[in-house]
């Protein structure tokens, strides 16, 4: 199964910024795309989740992602699509890495492109939330002092801010 | 009837294989077969309890029955992004 929103190979930023460009034009122009993509988009978030060379007072040489991809890459479609309406924007981009990632290197990378400002910044920050929250990806921290731990940011299951529907139902709140 | 687990991250190091095979007895909820695993694995007993369970690839409720075939993965807390 091909990955839509995973990847072994590394994020590179300017690649990551042509090829959102691109999704915002019709099917079939992509290539072509004026800089910033669609001219409707007045605002263009860009999320980049780099690794740090500190972790709860370690030093970080370098860290291991995991995942239960097909689950992982289903979830993050699926997350895409409810951000795009709950949070009424034009565009929205996640790429995410797997395998081993380097110091600086991106981790991870979300886009988004909206009319106006306010809504761009809120699905932006709710994307990396559920991401971390949520879908089914791991890391592992490799520290200088030979010692190695895997990352928890959130219980398995949390409560919120989801509905019953564990999978990617959102309510529409007063924004 | 046959269910294949599966683990991932610091689960699957505690338990040692990133997948089993278990033949249970039915009927049979997400929740009582995470109670075997823990049975199984006292050691890894509290990270299995912060686990989540996902049934063919979609998270699951704990009372959601199995079925011969399934798949359930057991998810650690997440740490991705």
């Amino acid at each position: 199964m091909k990955m839509r929103y995973l990847t072994r190979e590394p994020i590179d930023r300017h690649r990551f910024i042509e090829e959102s460009d691109d999704a915002c034009l019709p099917e079939g122009t992509a290539g072509n795309a004026p800089a910033g993509g669609s001219h409707k988009s007045g605002a263009d978030i860009l999320f980049l989740g780099r690794v740090r060379d500190h972790s709860n007072g370690k030093k970080v040489l370098h860290l291991e992602y995991e995942s239960f991809e097909e689950m992982a890459d289903r979830m993050m479609g699926a997350l895409i699509s409810t951000a795009r309406s709950k949070f009424e924007v034009d565009e929205v981009r996640v790429l995410h890495r797997l395998g081993r990632v380097g110091l600086g290197e991106i981790a991870v990378a979300i886009s988004v492109r909206s009319a106006h400002r306010d809504e761009a910044y809120q699905a932006s920050r709710h994307v990396i939330e559920v991401i971390k929250h949520r879908v089914p990806i791991w890391k592992k921290e490799f520290f200088s002092d030979g010692t190695n731990e895997w990352g928890s940011c959130a219980p398995g299951h949390p409560e919120e801010p989801f509905d019953r529907d564990p999978e990617m139902t959102v309510r529409r709140q007063a924004l | 009837m046959k269910i294949t687990l599966r683990f991932f991250a610091q689960l699957k190091e505690d338990l040692g294989t990133s997948q089993l095979v278990g033949d249970f007895k039915g009927p049979l909820s997400c929740h009582e077969a995470l109670m075997c695993l823990v049975g199984e694995y006292p050691g890894a007993a509290s990270l299995l309890s912060r686990s989540a369970l996902a049934r063919n690839g979609h998270f699951a409720a704990e009372d959601a029955l199995l079925e011969e075939g399934d798949e359930l993965a057991v998810l650690p807390p997440s740490s991705g992004g």
